[in-house]
């Protein structure tokens, strides 16, 4: 026993010395963090007076020379919460203040680390910085380069940069990075591309439609959903019979948002008949949003004989569609199926509620 | 001294070096994966998941244990979570005409045609009702079941792809679907469930010390160590989304969240399926702590009993045992049930050793201070690993403040915090 508990006793000592040392170096980062804080509290109210003089007009940076030489990190902080509060040529002086207090090629230094913290750091101060034209031309191709960066932070940061600049080649770099990232990225590059979605669907989206990469196709679907305006996307009938279940469930989504054709029309209601129930599904909300009254018998047949849910969502199509498809409800109500009858009571029900009836 | 009572004492004691060794491993562990997600800072870009067509639809469950009017709060809560498409689906058990009625003038119910006829065996549903208030509510009005059974029912009356849910007793952010979502859009059919941390709001009191740093270790070990290993059970009171077809697919709610969970990392490792139930680090929900140790022990054998609910079901579901991969029930049942015994068994033993006089008092005081160190040292290292892993420093005089709660809590608290874990987990597991 005597044994056991010595040893016990002996890891013990050695954990609680290291344990001590460890304590040590915490206490005093929290010290240093605790300083840093106070610091930057103290500074602030004295850089930001500094910008807001120069961005209103005076010649001089003296003050704010200073504080480079003592927080640089502060200064390039207070300049960017600037950012939102600026437009025109006060924009232009701030983002100018970054070349003439030397914040620029720090930043250019920065980005060149393989701390990712430090990289993320200086491409978002260069994003920022990248709204003036002189200090585009230095940052020159960085921006594009950082298009391929390992991070994911430094990617959307620059990706974002490049679309404020509303060039076509740098848009097009943009769609195709968004196309290869995951769903998440591509919804937040899609709000950032929105303002271009024509543009891009007239000059870059064909390509990809044509291109036969499922993925890309899926992808480029995916953003012209999530941009939810009316688009001219050529070739999407044919995208609605495309041999792939992906491409055609992403086409039949979009189907409401472009301008109504025959053969739109004409793939909606194949795709009623398809054996995939999915495409059912997404073919009845397609006819819905179209009021597709052609389709009618169709969903009404769906209601009386598939499964739940699809019976549901034809159910609920049915209901979009007054006030022949409420005609077809009430009918379908007094079902011998209870499923059926059940369905179309309560999407009626919910439709006429909806309407205030 | 006896020979058995020498093997005994030489048992336990490798028993606590053992665990100390394990424990202070996993908490390591813990800290380079908390270093690594705070290195890869996840952004979140809510106004896009909130205005996104793409973003999945979520039905937040809500069972309350009765259907008194005291939940309408919570119900409109849950009302007004930041998300664009989702609903809420109350279930009341053996809801009296008068509790109904009070539902119904709350929240504007009247009955829906709507069938609850879902894949999973409940009992039996008397109504469904909705609002006819601009608010996506179901409310369903079932006999009463056994436990899980209100969550089942909630299942099936879901019509959303994605399930959330939230303990009654928390409060949570507005924005928390927001947040509980980007892992599923970040890796899109890979992820069956996401749960978040959740904080405690404590006094600056040694108790209050003492709630952060059982907060604390459960947090960095098994929350973020175990998510590292994807066997993580989310803590009770937690924010959590799951794949209504992952959990139709393991079989229901099988009596509560936490069993749940097990059945769906079980199904998923049978399966061989790639998948993955990540852990969000940040809390998106908090318990308010009164502050005073009835509380504080409330929530110990709250815990208890949620680790053990998960392990009385586990040889039922289909991964068994090893449902969380070789060593994570194990590693659970030790920490959790063998190390409070161990440790309680030691204290008699050293003192029924004294008092027969088999040992002198520099040895009974040694194994006792060596026992109370063991659980110093863990409590101790939880906090100054969760130094080293954030990129922002806490302030220091909280730093001291938890390590002087460490040391203190050997000092009766974690025998008390022991007696508690037993007694609560043969409760819930016999």
């Amino acid at each position: 026993m005597i044994h056991f508990v010595a040893y016990l006793a002996v890891i013990e000592a050695l954990l609680a010395v290291w344990l001590a040392a460890t304590c040590l170096v915490t206490l005093a980062r929290s010290s240093w963090w605790q300083k840093r804080l106070t610091r930057s509290a103290e500074f602030g109210p004295s850089i930001r007076a500094a910008i807001a003089d120069y961005v209103g007009g005076a010649p001089d940076f003296m003050v704010l020379e200073e504080c480079v030489r003592a927080s640089p990190h502060d200064v390039a902080e207070e300049l960017l919460a600037f950012r939102q509060a600026v437009t025109g040529t006060a924009l232009d002086r701030l983002c100018g203040l970054t070349i003439e207090l030397t914040l620029l090629q720090r930043w250019l230094e920065e980005a060149e680390s393989r701390d990712i913290v430090a990289r993320r750091n200086a491409f978002r101060r260069l994003a920022f910085a990248c709204a003036y034209e002189p200090c585009r031309r230095q940052v020159g191709e960085r921006l594009v380069r950082a298009l391929g960066d390992a991070d994911r932070e430094v990617r959307l940061t620059v990706a974002a940069a490049m679309v404020r600049t509303a060039r076509l080649a740098d848009l097009e770099r943009v769609f195709h990075l968004a196309l290869s990232e995951t769903l998440l990225v591509r919804m937040s590059l899609g709000e950032t591309l929105r303002p271009h979605a024509y543009l891009l669907c007239e000059r870059v989206v064909p390509e990809v439609l044509r291109s036969g990469d499922t993925p890309r196709i899926v992808a480029t679907l995916e953003l012209l959903r999530a941009w939810e305006r009316a688009l001219p996307i050529k070739g999407l009938p044919a995208l609605m019979g495309h041999g792939e279940t992906e491409i055609r469930l992403g086409a039949f989504a979009l189907a409401p948002l472009v301008a109504p054709s025959p053969e739109i029309e004409n793939e909606v209601l194949a795709g009623l008949g398809d054996p995939d129930v999915r495409i059912v599904a997404a073919a009845a909300r397609a006819a819905a949003r179209l009021r597709l009254d052609r389709a009618m018998p169709v969903l009404a047949r769906c209601a009386r004989t598939a499964t739940p849910p699809l019976l549901q969502t034809a159910a609920a199509a049915l209901a979009d569609m007054p006030p022949a498809g409420w005609t077809t409800l009430q009918e379908l109500r007094s079902n011998p199926n209870p499923a059926t009858a059940a369905a179309a009571g309560a999407a009626l029900e919910r439709a006429r509620r909806k309407a205030g009836l | 001294m006896p020979p058995a009572v020498t093997f005994a004492f030489d048992v336990l004691i490798a028993l606590l070096a053992v665990h100390l060794v394990g424990c202070l491993y996993v908490l390591l562990r813990g800290c380079l994966i908390l270093r690594v997600w705070r290195r890869e800072a996840p952004f979140v870009e809510r106004a896009a998941i909130l205005k996104s067509p793409l973003t999945p639809g979520v039905s937040v469950l809500l069972a309350p244990p009765d259907a008194s009017s005291a939940w309408h709060a919570f119900a409109r809560r849950l009302l007004g979570l930041e998300f664009a498409d989702s609903e809420v689906v109350v279930v009341l058990e053996d809801a009296t005409p008068d509790e109904l009625q009070s539902w119904a003038r709350e929240f504007r119910l009247f009955p829906s045609l709507e069938t609850v006829a879902g894949p999973l065996a409940t009992g039996a549903v008397r109504g469904v009702y909705e609002s006819s208030a601009a608010i996506r509510l179901v409310v369903v009005d079932k006999d009463p079941g056994p436990p899980g059974d209100a969550l089942n029912a909630a299942v099936n009356a879901a019509s959303l792809p994605v399930l959330a849910c939230f303990d009654p007793e928390t409060e949570f952010q507005q924005d928390a679907l927001l947040r509980l979502v980007w892992p599923m859009l970040d890796s899109r059919g890979e992820i069956t469930a996401v749960a978040s941390a959740v904080a405690c709001g404590t006094s600056e009191s040694l108790l209050g010390g003492f709630t952060e740093i059982e907060f604390l270790r459960s947090w960095l070990g098994r929350s973020i160590a175990f998510a590292g290993w994807n066997a993580m059970i989310p803590e009770p009171g937690c924010a959590m989304l799951v794949e209504r077809q992952a959990v139709i697919d393991a079989g229901g709610c099988w009596g509560g969240l936490a069993p749940m969970f097990v059945a769906l990392h079980g199904r998923a490792r049978a399966a061989g399926r790639k998948y993955r139930i990540p852990f969000i680090p940040d809390p998106l929900t908090s318990l308010e702590l009164r502050g005073d140790l009835s509380s504080l022990l409330r929530q110990v054998v709250r815990r208890q009993a949620w680790i053990a609910q998960a392990m009385r079901r586990a040889p039922s579901l289909t991964g068994g045992w090893s449902s969380l991969g070789r060593w994570g029930l194990s590693a659970l049942l030790f920490t959790r049930l063998l190390r409070p015994l161990a440790e309680t068994a030691l204290y008699l033993l050293v003192i029924a050793a004294l008092l027969f006089g088999w040992i002198g008092w520099g040895l009974a005081l040694t194994a006792l201070l060596v026992t109370m160190a063991s659980g110093t040292i863990i409590s101790a290292s939880a906090v100054v690993l969760r130094e080293v892993a954030e990129y922002t420093p806490a302030p220091p005089g909280r730093l001291i403040r938890l390590l002087v709660a460490s040391l203190a809590e050997g000092f009766g608290y974690r025998q008390l915090r022991d007696l508690k874990m037993i007694a609560a987990f043969f409760s819930e597991a016999l």
